[in-house]
């Protein structure tokens, strides 16, 4: 059984085929959305020495928003394993030589608990969440605007700008298989294989904004169907990318426990498995030590835990256009939460799931002032700070026969910070062996 | 006339088919191979063989998640022993249980077993643990005094 398990895990892999040509991965669609020169706008203008006024304009937008990448890149290795210890635990009677479960409740869904599944025993689960991202910073993403400004911007016809609004619609459907195994009775070895779908389309309204050259609108402008000097023109470009998401070997250890409250300490390795240049991957090596403590009473299982996560170097994180790498950043992780047992077959959960994203590219709302002093447009611009990104889970699991779980969770965001989905649906099915 | 006759085979026929097939499973209890307890090689005194048939009926009172049947072989059940019973057997859908003797002393009517157990729980392996029992020897045969590890 386990034999044919990983055949399929590593077919899976094996026939995991990158999509697309290079130019068209999902990571240069908003870096590409206008061309590969960027946004010009027509002008008829002549300069000096005779030839065509080039009209470049710039923007955070299409410069900076790679760090729409990364806060894609970023969700998916925050992405969260649903805990694969098994929810049914057994301890020994020494006094009646009789077998009980150690505790009702099932355990959390998306964070952890200390206990490991026991030596040799085997836990499988599938669990499918569905990210469609509504929010970054707070700013909503059906309409993020960018002023772009005219290459070396100054007063007369380089104080024009070109505005845009810009609606993002993007989506992670993640379908994760994992299958824990107790090596020792205090030891579990897990892997975790994502199949990742990531949906991303752009559309952006561009509005020539004549600050400086009122009188003259055939120096900046978008030439309409008909021929005519027009003010706006629309930009739109979209793409999918489905294929294997980075994988992640889990050790996980119970150390100590004394009565009903129990430590453990583990290990995520995160492999570069994705395509990260279809934002399916992080594209870098991740390593997560971490600390969980909890308590396995009858009913009511508290659960804590704490991590470090070191990332290694991500084209995500550099320029996906030039092919340089920078560092993702290294994320502190916490989380906490109660497991209670409503019936024997029956566990309510809930959790705060915290991370604090270290040095990270953050876009900042702000207002965009022309050269004149006398116009303003809602802009937006980025910043490098440390920020704490918190959700909220809460789910349940169910037994309706056997050692069989149903799972089911929605997550939501309890602060704007980062990339965020108002609700983001679990559903999920675990067996132990 | 001859119906009545078949009718009549019929039911000799059925009556002897149950009694034959009850009396081999009546053997099988007591000293057939089957027996889910091994006792060590030689090993075939009638004391032996009464604390291996006392071992079984415990067995089976796990497997079976029958405190009653518990109770025949362990007459000192307390009643907070019986509620942790009943609540062990609740939590699990279905065991079996091998017990192997390691060492059997019989002496002056008490009796120190100790085996090695390997359950299998809701059809999950779960290793092989050691056990011990004492045993006294009442009116009624071999009951169980205490069980430890």
């Amino acid at each position: 059984m386990i034999r044919r398990i990983l055949g399929t895990l590593a077919l899976a892999l094996l026939v995991s085929a990158p999509a697309g040509r290079a130019d068209d991965k999902l990571a240069f669609l908003i870096p590409h959305l206008y061309g590969p020169t960027g946004l010009v706008v027509d002008s008829e203008a002549r300069l000096p020495d005779g030839s065509t006024h080039s009209a470049h304009f710039n923007s955070a937008f299409q410069a900076e928003f790679t760090q729409f990448n990364v806060a894609i890149a970023s969700q998916l290795t925050g992405l969260p394993i649903p805990t694969p210890a098994s929810g049914f635990t057994y301890t020994l009677d020494p006094g009646l030589g009789l077998f009980t479960r150690s505790t009702k409740s099932f355990g959390p869904i998306l964070s952890d608990r200390a206990d490991t599944v026991g030596r040799h025993k085997l836990s499988l689960g599938v669990h499918f969440q569905r990210f469609t991202f509504d929010k970054l910073e707070g700013v909503d993403l059906d309409d993020v605007p960018a002023v772009f400004t005219h290459d070396n911007p100054a007063l007369g016809g380089r104080d024009d700008v070109v505005t845009t609004s810009n609606a993002i619609a993007a989506s992670v459907s993640q379908f994760t298989a994992y299958l824990n195994f107790g090596v020792t009775p205090w030891l579990d070895a897990a892997v975790a294989l994502p199949l990742v779908t990531t949906d991303l389309s752009v559309r952006s309204t561009a509005t020539v904004r004549r600050i400086g050259t009122s009188a003259n609108p055939a120096i900046h402008f978008f030439r309409d169907a008909n021929g005519a000097l027009g003010n706006t023109r629309s930009f739109e470009s979209s793409g999918s990318a489905s294929g294997i998401g980075d994988v992640v070997l889990r050790l996980k250890a119970r150390v100590a426990s004394a009565g009903p409250v129990a430590v453990g300490l583990g290990v995520d390795n995160r492999l570069p498995t994705g395509d990260e240049m279809d934002l399916l991957g992080a594209g870098a090596w991740g390593v997560k030590p971490f600390l969980v403590v909890s308590s396995t009473s009858r009913t009511f299982s508290p659960h804590a835990t704490v991590g470090y996560e070191w990332n290694g170097d991500s084209t995500l994180a550099g320029d996906p256009v030039l092919g340089t790498k920078d560092k993702l950043p290294n994320q502190i992780t916490f989380s906490g939460g109660v497991a209670l047992a409503v019936t024997g077959n029956l566990t309510l959960a809930a959790d705060v799931l915290g991370r604090r994203v270290l040095d990270g590219r953050r876009l900042v709302p702000r207002t965009f002032t022309t050269i004149d002093g006398r116009t303003t447009f809602p802009d937006i611009s980025f910043v490098r700070r440390s920020e704490n990104e918190l959700s909220g889970a809460v789910g349940f699991k169910f037994n309706p026969r056997g050692r069989l779980l149903i799972d089911a969770n929605v997550l939501f965001g309890l602060n704007e910070r980062g990339l965020r989905d108002s609700l983001t649906p679990l559903v999920g099915l675990e067996y132990g062996f | 006339m001859r119906v009545r006759h078949g009718r009549g085979r019929a039911l000799i026929a059925l009556a002897m088919s149950l009694v034959c097939a009850g009396a081999p499973r009546a053997v099988a209890a007591g000293i057939s191979d089957d027996s889910p307890v091994t006792l060590p090689s030689g090993n075939l005194s009638t004391e032996a063989m009464s604390i291996r048939k006392v071992l079984e009926v415990y067995i089976r009172a796990v497997e079976a998640k029958d405190v009653q049947m518990f109770r025949t072989v362990k007459p000192n059940l307390s009643d907070e022993e019986e509620k942790r019973a009943r609540a062990a057997f609740k939590s699990i859908q279905s065991q079996v249980v091998k017990m192997n003797v390691l060492s059997l002393d019989v002496k002056d009517g008490k009796a120190t077993v100790k085996v090695s157990r390997r359950d299998t729980i809701n059809g999950s392996i779960v290793s092989s643990f050691p056990q011990t029992f004492q045993l006294a020897k009442e009116t009624a045969g071999w009951l169980i005094q205490d069980i430890g590890r």
